[in-house]
């Protein structure tokens, strides 16, 4: 029975491109190194990253902002290895998710990182726990050991009693903490978020981004949300600024409100 | 597989309503398939029944080869001096009349009072020793075997003859008919009332007034006194219907025929350890000329090759209709597939593999057609038994359980869900998540269209080349039923896709005012999903395909077959007529001229399909002169003036014209035909339209029964048939009647006046002809039921369809609504979309009909040498079009309906 299916993380990994457990503290959780991305649409191409870097070396909760278009979520899709950069380098937790082939890009997305989008998160034919328990499904992991996991983490984002519902029974914010508790089952050290928030109402918006961030702290995970809101990067303790496929500038959010990161983001703008 | 198979069950489970189209789409499917082949395996067991009566359990049979002559008991003892032979018994079987004075209750004034009616009767009478009576069984159903001369065991048919309800009926079927109702000969009930008032009661005594167990019923005799005969027994009536039969001694019918040490057939049993076909090679030539001896398995060899094409049919529909099937299953589990394209882009993100995704699609299409043939398997089960049970008359053995058939509709049912699947799983497992995570909808390049036109049009050609191309009628056939057909099929499935883009170009602006809709709305839904309704339409077309196909065959059967046989005037048939008999008709004032004709089946090679079935010709023999005296032929090649004399001189024929257009033999070729392993040879002398007598006897079931399907014949003289082929019985009698005599009164005058000579049939060239068209509608009607449920199966993929559509697109219904559309609108537009999908399946299914006719006509000319038009049948493809307009607007009902209940807000809440 593999490490996945009997609930540990896996650590191993060979030459063929599968991942490696990087133990050494100086590797960086997040790294995009010079990455170019172009793409082909409706005949014309279109460079979404042109040279992005960034680097984020530990847990915590980080932001990439950018207008629309920026490639935000471009390189987003790269840090999960959904895709491949053109040319640079993409690691996550030590692993050039780049250079992994799709059956091992897949093997990894499903134990060693976390992703929660904007919608369409869940499955509709499965109840909250089903889909909690996806991804260990998918590995093949012990029954007993997928429901006892899927139920703790249910209970502690705060929808235990919901776990035989259907999505379509749930609010929006009650959605997205099934997908976060689905990202979770095995704990990864990374976690993305494609703007998590952009169908919520300001209430649960908020409540998620205090959620994440509490995560972040208390698991010793490095949560990446892509967004275009300030009042979310607020509650980051750092903001990567994207424009025009490159990371232009990052800064604290420490002491900043929604108004500042606004103020502050502007300003990056026009530097 | 396991985490494969879960996605699977979860994804059916969640669209239940959905899931259950495509379900019931192959249960349909299998339902269709297992009910045809049990009622195909139930008539075939009983056609199996009425073969095993003719010969029981004897290994080998002898009869004379002038079919209906008898010969002398001196072979039976021959026979029996075989040291082979261990049992061997005598049959002697004649035409017999039968009449007798049953009591009733006619109507009066105000009340039914007892009265008598004379009923009269002819059959087909079996002289059977009881000890041999395993070697041709009688299926009694009440009293016992006969066993003295005075005795006599009537069947039901004849007992049905022998009643008041059959007696007092306005009209009585001709031929080789199935009396309905025969079963329910019952005990009558007497004493009968002298009066009775209620109409139910008089109705009930009369249902069941007939001759009976322990009544004496006569056997009129020509020239001599009738006989009188007890019934001692009531036998089943031949499985599929047949003639009235009777039972008695040996001994009793022939004093009754007055014919002292006649035989018609001797069956053998052989000793243990001797092999039938040895014995029969080996005493062939030893009984003498006249006499055959043949194994009973060559005798049910007929039926046998019958079988095993109705096998090969069934084959062929069970593919077609599985196809159909599976095309349903594709579209359904590919718009599913779109529709969920998203949810598929997040499973591969969160860790599910394309092999484990492509799995789950697999297992959908092996769950779909498993739960389909769970539930088909049963439900045609029950239709097959319902239906025989409503024809338990013709085929009283009941049902016959096909496990043929039952294996082909569960490998069809898992074939045609495993074949469906195959498209969306290479498209899930082709998915990338960033793809499923963008644009959802991708509009239809016409790279795509053209390719899948190509490859349709491709399908057609292969089926045209198929049928144009080679000349040898046995590889058109087979090629065809094994590639041609097929590729038809898929082309036109194809084809559906820029058949809805060019019938929504023609028609969609006409269809979309009439609806109400506002310009182009109907065309820009079509023009950005056309795989889906085109492969919609495709799967819809096949029904159609088959009506038009069924009608056209029809008509050209009716038209350009039956249509150009000019039947005589009338006939009579019977076992073995007399030239008494001719002349007492030739002293009918009404009757003009007569002709005695013999006919007598022969073997020749060329027509019917090899190694599955096969038709014999029939020699028809007459007195040419008198013969072309009274019939009306065409000469395609020679002339009556220079054949007749040549006939007349003997050894020579004229063929059908079937002959010249099958195997080019015509005027001067040699023709040769087998007859007891002896050749004879002849010289056409003249090529000629039918004269309808080979249909007659084919009608009237002269000859052996069942033993061969003779189709075409040769014309030539008494003298030479009977020279040759040592027969000279008369089994038919053609009449030519005065033109002004009403035919009906006449026949009932000759059947009347001929009682004395137990005529078995008599009938007038129209009754026949009518009888003839009647069966033949029938048919088509029952094949075009078939077609029908065909139509219903397909109209569950228009509901998936139109039930997928709504899913896929609610918010954008929800976005018109909140702009202003009413929800009538929005039911309207998605009603169109079936119409187009209709309409363009009617386009279709005519087209490929008509194509796949093309195929039947070639076939029928190279194998048959039957030519005929082909004729696009109007009405079938009008009722065809109104059908599937039909079937297509009442599935889309019930999505639409919950469509329209549901408010903007709701629709607006599924985000797009």
């Amino acid at each position: 029975m593999t490490q996945a299916a009997r609930g540990e993380r896996p650590d191993q990994s060979d030459a063929a491109g599968r991942w490696h457990d990087n133990a050494q503290a100086a590797s960086p959780r997040v790294l995009c190194d010079d990455a170019h991305k172009t793409y082909t649409t409706g005949g014309r191409n279109v460079q979404a990253l042109r040279g992005a870097s960034l680097r984020i070396d530990g847990a915590g909760f980080f932001a990439v902002m950018g207008r629309s278009g920026s490639g935000k979520s471009t390189l987003l899709h790269l840090l999960a290895g959904l895709d491949r950069p053109d040319s640079g380098r993409v690691e996550l937790d030590g692993v050039d998710v780049g250079g992994l082939s799709d059956r091992a890009a897949t093997e990894f997305r499903r134990t060693r990182l976390g992703i929660v989008f904007q919608s369409f998160n869940l499955v509709p034919t499965l109840t909250a726990e089903e889909n909690v328990e996806l991804p260990g499904m998918l590995a093949g992991a012990d029954a007993k050991w997928l429901r006892g996991r899927s139920r703790e983490l249910l209970d502690e984002l705060g929808i235990g009693e919901r776990h035989t519902h259907r999505p379509e029974a749930l609010s929006g914010g009650e959605q997205q903490r099934v997908a976060i508790a689905r990202s979770l089952l095995y704990s990864p050290p990374v976690l993305l978020a494609d703007e998590p928030t952009g169908a919520l109402d300001s209430a649960s918006a908020e409540t998620l981004w205090s959620l994440l961030g509490r995560l972040a702290s208390e698991r010793s995970i490095t949560v990446v949300m892509v967004t275009h809101e300030p009042a979310a990067a607020a509650h980051c303790e750092r903001v990567f600024v994207i424009s025009d496929g490159r990371v232009t500038d990052d800064f604290g959010t420490e002491g900043l409100d929604a108004a500042g990161v606004a103020a502050r983001y502007e300003q990056s703008g026009r530097s | 597989m396991l985490p494969a198979l879960r996605l699977a069950t979860s994804s059916l489970g969640g669209r239940k309503v959905r899931s259950g189209l495509l379900i019931a789409a192959v249960a349909l499917s299998a339902a269709l398939v297992v009910a045809v082949s049990s009622a195909v395996s139930s008539v075939n067991a009983s056609l199996g029944d009425r073969m095993k009566q003719t010969v029981g359990v004897a290994d080998l049979a002898v009869r004379s080869s002038g079919s209906g002559k008898s010969f002398g008991t001196d072979v039976l003892d021959e026979i029996r001096s075989w040291p082979e032979v261990a049992r061997a018994e005598g049959i002697f079987s004649a035409s017999i009349s039968a009449q007798g004075l049953i009591e009733g209750l006619t109507p009066g004034d105000t009340t039914w009072e007892r009265g008598f009616l004379e009923v009269r009767a002819t059959a087909l009478a079996f002289g059977i020793e009881p000890t041999g009576i395993d070697l041709r069984p009688v299926d009694l159903v009440a009293g016992r075997l006969a066993q003295a001369e005075g005795e006599i065991v009537i069947d039901q048919l004849l007992a049905e003859r022998l009643s008041w309800r059959w007696a007092t009926a306005p009209e009585k079927k001709l031929g080789f008919a199935v009396a309905a109702g025969a079963s329910e000969v019952a005990e009558p009930i007497r004493p009968v009332p002298m009066v009775v008032t209620r109409d139910d009661e008089a109705g009930e005594i009369n249902s069941r007034a007939g001759v009976w167990l322990g009544d004496v019923i006569q056997m009129p005799r020509l020239f001599r006194d009738g006989v009188p005969l007890e019934v001692v027994g009531i036998a089943a009536q031949p499985p599929l219907g047949g003639r009235p039969q009777a039972y008695m001694t040996v001994e009793g019918l022939r004093v009754l025929k007055g014919e002292a040490d006649a035989l018609s057939e001797v069956l053998v049993v052989v000793a243990e350890g001797v092999d039938p076909e040895a014995l029969q090679m080996d005493k062939a030539n030893v009984l003498g000329d006249g006499l055959i001896l043949k194994t009973t398995e060559k005798i049910t060899a007929g039926v046998d090759r019958s079988i095993r094409s109705s096998q090969l049919g069934l084959i062929l529909a069970s593919v077609l209709a599985f196809l159909s099937a599976s095309f349903i299953v594709m579209t359904g589990l590919t718009t599913d597939v779109t529709q969920r394209q998203r949810e598929l882009a997040v499973l591969r993100c969160i860790g599910a593999t394309r092999r484990q995704l492509v799995v789950a699609q697999v297992g959908i299409g092996l769950l779909l057609g498993v739960l389909g043939a769970a539930i088909g398997v049963p439900m045609g089960l029950a239709i097959a038994w319902t239906l025989i049970e409503v024809f338990r008359d013709q085929v009283p053995g009941g049902l016959s359980v096909p496990w043929f058939g039952i294996v082909l509709a569960v490998v069809g049912s898992v074939g045609s869900g495993l074949l469906g699947a195959v498209w969306p799983a290479w498209r899930t497992g082709k998915l990338s998540p960033l793809e499923g995570l963008g644009v959802r909808a991708r509009p239809a390049t016409r790279r795509g269209v053209m390719i899948v036109t190509g490859f349709g049009l491709l399908g057609l050609a292969i089926q045209l080349a198929i049928v144009k191309g080679p000349t040898d009628g046995q590889v058109v056939f087979w090629l065809y039923a094994t590639m041609g057909l097929p590729a038809l099929f898929i082309g036109y499935f194809l084809l559906g896709v820029p058949a809805v883009l060019v019938v929504t170009r023609v028609l969609g602006g006409v269809t979309g005012k009439a609806l109400g809709l506002p310009p182009r709305v109907l065309r820009r839904t079509i023009e950005a999903t056309p795989y889906r309704h085109g492969f919609t339409a495709g799967a819809l077309m096949a029904g159609l395909g088959m009506m038009v196909g069924i009608w056209t065959e029809g008509g050209a059967v009716m038209r350009d077959w039956l249509g150009t046989i000019q039947f005589p005037d009338a006939f009579v048939s019977s076992l073995f007529l007399t030239e008494e008999a001719q002349a007492d008709l030739d002293a009918m004032d009404f009757v003009e001229a007569t002709c005695a004709i013999t006919i007598e089946p022969v073997d020749i090679e060329g027509f019917g399909i090899e190694g599955l079935q096969d038709f014999a010709t029939s020699f028809l023999a007459f007195e040419p002169r008198s013969f072309f005296d009274m019939v009306d032929v065409q000469w395609v090649q020679g002339s009556e003036a220079e054949a007749v004399p040549r006939l007349e001189a003997g050894g020579s024929v004229i063929v059908a014209r079937e002959f010249l257009i099958a195997q080019g033999l015509g005027l001067g070729d040699t023709f040769v035909c087998k007859k007891n392993g002896n050749s004879f040879e002849f010289e056409i002398v003249g090529v000629v339209t039918s004269p309808g007598i080979e249909l007659v006897s084919k009608f009237f079931n002269v000859g052996a029964e069942f033993e061969q399907q003779a189709v075409h014949a040769v014309f030539g003289s008494r003298n030479d048939l009977k020279t040759k082929l040592g027969s000279d019985a008369i089994h038919l009698i053609q009449i030519d009647l005065r033109d002004d005599v009403d035919d009906a009164e006449a026949m009932a005058t000759i059947r009347e006046e001929l009682f004395e000579y137990a005529i078995l049939d008599a009938g007038s060239g129209r009754e026949i002809r009518d009888e003839i068209v009647g069966f033949i509608t029938q048919s088509l009607v029952a094949m075009s039921s078939i077609a029908i449920a065909s139509m219903l199966i397909a109209s569950l993929g228009v509901a998936n369809l139109i039930a997928a559509g709504i899913e896929v697109r609610k918010f954008e219904f929800g976005v018109l609504r909140s702009v202003g559309a009413t929800k009538g609108l929005i039911a309207r537009l998605v009603l169109a979309e079936a119409i187009v999908v209709a309409l363009a399946a009617g386009v279709l299914g005519s087209l490929m009909g008509l194509q796949g006719v093309l195929a039947g006509q070639r076939i029928y000319k190279l194998l048959m040498g039957m030519e005929w038009r082909i004729i696009p049948p109007w009405n079938a493809i009008a009722l065809g079009f109104g059908i599937v307009i039909a079937l297509s607007l009442i599935a889309a009902g019930p999505a639409v309906w919950r469509l329209s209940r549901r408010a903007p807000r709701e629709l607006l809440a599924s985000p797009a």
